[in-house]
């Protein structure tokens, strides 16, 4: 209990600030978060039993949030588009649906002349600049101010490009509901994505995430994310162990820390729809930042030469 | 008329125009295509098109073609205020497209800047920047369609 109250204390007092701005108010404007202002969650998997009490706290903590579709589905033009139904398998817990957003990836493997069973709790990495977020074409998913990657069920139209860019191919489709069906259901969109967004409406007020407060092992750790790469670093080094999201598509916040390298673990998961891999993941959005330099430049040279040709002419 | 004075009429199609017409085409396809539509609508099925299925590379090649049309208006404009403002002035079909094109690349750059690592919009504000530059640009694709129609050039000369 006095565990739980340090915790409580803890998020209360030093992310509380983070915490509350993400969802009690819309800022007013735009907000540049130099990556301090985020959470982030470290996962000690070699503390992961694979009990799956997080995995069940995440669904009844998220029900209300899980889609209820309207059937029969619109037919869809053309007929490449497929209906993506899950209503009827909402129990399945092997891998991420749109009612199940978090599952426990477990396998064996063998390092450093020992056998190892480890278990990996999945779910969205929210990543620090999250393509799913900012290369949706509708603005239908929203980057909190303290990191969480989030969309908005309101606005998203199902087209599944968040999942299409990103690196794990988390968020996954639900049709039969959402504003699709009120504009061209049949030729536009097809559902609403869904994803852990992080119980980010817990930690607005005060409180952890489900799977966190549900964990009878403490795997995992919410906190500033400066302090979790510390803590990550200094638990790898303990373990003589291997840390995975802290670098992968350019920072998640989402940092693992396991006793077995991830290039073995990721040959050793089971990999597919729904099963994320643990592959390294260079930043996604980098190439196009880059050439944002470009823009700048282009305009400058653009002047220099009316300037240069006024000149000439003038001469 | 002096014998070094620019001859060139803004109207022309000069190397500019072309410019400008291939950086347009360009953005307008690579813009709808940030829309999940070509995979769907076999746009991408098109031999040499596969590309434009991806997201990335639809999304690099728009910054592209960005900044040669940001060259290519910045120029214009100086070239315009520098040489040919007391012979030329905006028709109103030229004034409303400048007007657009302002308004694209004002919506264009805030969306850079929101792709940046530590820049969070709030979702109002990146939901409107988008739907804004998009119906900017059907905006765009209209007026020019208008133009084209009823021959009406950007610029007319002053007597
Ligand atoms: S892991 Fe995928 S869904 Fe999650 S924030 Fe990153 S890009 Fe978005
Ligand atoms: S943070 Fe919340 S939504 Fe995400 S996996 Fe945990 S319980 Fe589920
Ligand atoms: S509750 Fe904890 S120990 Fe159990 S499966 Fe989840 S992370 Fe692993």
């Amino acid at each position: 209990m006095s565990h739980q109250i340090s915790r409580r204390l803890f998020l209360k007092g030093g992310l509380a600030a983070a915490g509350t701005l993400a969802a009690s108010s819309i800022p007013a404007a735009a907000s540049i978060t130099d990556g301090t202002g985020h959470l982030a969650t470290l996962l000690d998997i070699s503390k992961c039993i694979a009990c799956g009490a997080c995995v069940e706290a995440c669904s009844e903590t998220n029900q209300s949030k899980y889609p209820e579709p309207e059937k029969p589905f619109p037919k869809m033009v053309p007929s490449r588009a497929k209906n993506v139904d899950w209503s009827e398998k909402r129990d399945v817990d092997d891998r991420l649906t749109p009612y199940n957003w978090l599952y426990i990836q477990s396998t064996y493997v063998e390092h450093n002349g020992e056998e190892h069973e480890v278990n990996i709790p999945r779910r969205c990495m929210h990543c620090t600049n999250p393509p799913c977020v900012k290369l949706c074409p509708f603005g239908a998913a929203e980057q909190l101010k303290n990191g969480i990657a989030l969309i908005n069920d309101n606005l998203c139209l199902g087209g599944a490009k968040c999942k299409t860019v990103c690196p794990w191919k988390i968020p996954e489709r639900q049709s039969g509901l959402g504003i699709y069906l009120d504009i061209l259901p049949k030729f536009a969109g097809n559902g609403v994505m869904y994803k852990c967004d992080r119980c980010y409406d817990r930690i607005a007020q005060g409180e952890q995430p489900a799977c966190i407060e549900a964990c009878p092992e403490d795997v995992q750790t919410i906190g500033p994310r400066d302090d979790i790469i510390r803590q990550a670093h200094a638990l790898a080094k303990e373990m003589n162990g291997y840390i995975y999201g802290e670098k992968e598509n350019g920072g998640t916040n989402t940092i693992y820390v396991s006793p077995v390298p991830f290039d073995k673990l990721n040959k050793a998961i089971e990999k597919g729809k729904g099963k994320p891999h643990l592959k390294p993941v260079k930043d996604h959005m980098a190439d196009g930042n880059n050439l944002a330099a470009a823009l700048a430049i282009a305009p400058i040279a653009g002047i220099a030469a009316a300037v240069g040709k006024f000149y000439k002419m003038t001469k | 008329m002096k014998a070094n004075e620019d001859q060139s009429g803004p109207n022309r199609k000069t190397l500019m125009w072309y410019l400008y017409l291939i950086s347009m085409v360009l953005l307008a396809f690579t813009g709808f295509g940030q829309m999940p539509i070509y995979k769907r609508y076999y746009i991408s099925d098109i031999p040499g098109l596969a590309w434009s299925a991806d997201f990335y590379t639809t999304h690099l090649i728009h910054y592209i073609f960005s900044a040669l049309f940001l060259g290519i208006a910045a120029y214009v404009v100086f070239d315009h205020l520098l040489l040919k403002k007391k012979r030329f002035a905006l028709t109103l079909s030229g004034f409303i497209r400048s007007a657009i094109i302002a308004g694209l690349v004002a919506t264009g750059l805030l969306l850079v800047i929101y792709n940046f690592s530590g820049v969070a919009f709030p979702m109002w504000a990146a939901a409107t920047l988008l739907v804004a530059h998009m119906t900017l640009a059907m905006a765009l694709i209209a007026a020019g369609f208008i133009a084209l129609i009823g021959r009406k050039p950007w610029v007319r000369a002053i007597n």
